[in-house]
């Protein structure tokens, strides 16, 4: 979606498996709709906004942005699953077309716009970022304030120490949680006050071992569509934590 | 160049699919249906077809062959769920046609949007 959102849901309503489908736009977001009771669902909360499940929600995860590089790094067994419906098949795919338009300025265009009463001014509509969240808050990190400082930032989150960095190998914004107070750059690496370090995406510890990491909700993304899904949205302010 | 950039030509073809034959926003809705608070129907485009089909996802292969077989590279953007401890990944630029996809894995059901 031009907002670049990727959310995980579990498809299960009450207990039973729905089919869901983009059917509609508000807030400049797509709307999904299931096949089994005709609701409207926010792709992003889970929550069912418009029809006879209404405040139901689906439960929520993460998932992860990411390249095939970094993911294999992560686990060696992970599949993948190609469409063959998709325009966009054959060899090569995500290369080409797509690429070419990479410089493009993104603007969102009149449509969208006509979905949104009023966009919260306080980033530039299609500012991008992280947006991280829980049940009681969600907070954005803009990319320009974490390239600002060097790419990674430490911050505090709902009261647990939150490491926001930009991933080097999928080139995306990412966060989890961590126990370190500063962290810093060794090449591609990114090394924890606490001794892990952090390469191609996967977490080790002091012994050099893996170790499995906590991430917050969270969706890299543009500022409009966050900051309108979240009300509550907090800005990180940057500042050197290094 | 961020891969979030890479959505950028979906604003295209969503704007496209999205408005043929779709109503003005609010058009057609009906008062009676139940609505979260805050909800206005009334700028919402809601429509009862969709071009945008759904990617079910029935078969998968090892993402390390379909890179030794040339169908992806080794900077595509994807989007990798997990489920049960087994992780699936789907290519970015497809997801902006689909824009949900959803399947079964370990068992459990899984869906993605985007």
């Amino acid at each position: 979606m031009v907002c670049n959102t990727g959310v995980g849901l579990t498809p299960l309503v009450d207990g039973q498996l729905h089919h869901f489908q983009a059917r509609g736009l508000y807030d400049g977001l797509f709307l999904m709709r299931d096949s089994e009771s005709g609701t409207y669902w926010n792709h992003i909360t889970g929550e069912a906004v418009y029809g006879p499940m209404a405040g139901k929600r689906l439960e929520v995860q993460n998932v992860l942005h990411t390249t095939p590089e970094q993911a294999l790094a992560e686990d060696g067994q992970t599949r993948l699953a190609i469409s063959n419906q998709s325009p966009r098949r054959g060899r090569g795919r995500g290369r080409g077309r797509t690429r070419s338009l990479l410089d493009r300025v993104p603007v969102l265009r009149r449509m969208f716009r006509s979905t949104i009463a009023a966009e919260d001014t306080r980033r530039a509509t299609m500012d991008i970022g992280l947006g991280v969240w829980n049940d009681d808050a969600a907070r954005y990190y803009g990319l320009d304030d974490v390239l600002k400082n060097d790419r990674v930032v430490i911050d505090i989150f709902s009261g647990g120490r939150l490491l926001v960095f930009v991933e080097p190998t999928a080139n995306v914004l990412w966060a989890q949680y961590t126990v370190a107070d500063s962290a810093w750059w060794d090449g591609q690496d990114l090394r924890l006050s606490s001794g892990e370090l952090i390469r191609r995406g996967v977490t080790y510890g002091r012994d050099g071992e893996r170790i499995s990491t906590v991430r917050p909700l969270q969706v890299f993304t543009r500022w409009y569509g966050f900051a309108l899904t979240f009300s509550n949205t907090e800005i990180y302010e940057a500042a050197d934590t290094r | 160049m961020l891969h979030l950039e890479t959505s950028l030509p979906c604003s295209i073809s969503v704007a496209i699919l999205f408005a043929i034959g779709l109503p003005t926003p609010g058009s057609a809705q009906s008062d009676s249906i139940p609505r979260v608070a805050g909800f206005d129907v009334n700028r919402a485009m809601l429509r009862d077809g969709s071009r945008f089909t759904p990617f079910l996802v029935e078969e998968s292969q090892m993402l390390r062959q379909a890179l030794d077989d040339g169908l992806i590279e080794d900077d595509t953007p994807i989007l990798v769920v997990e489920r049960g401890g087994q992780r699936l990944a789907l290519i970015t630029s497809e997801m902006m046609f689909h824009h949900v996809a959803q399947g079964e894995m370990a068992g459990e059901p899984w869906m993605v949007s985007f």
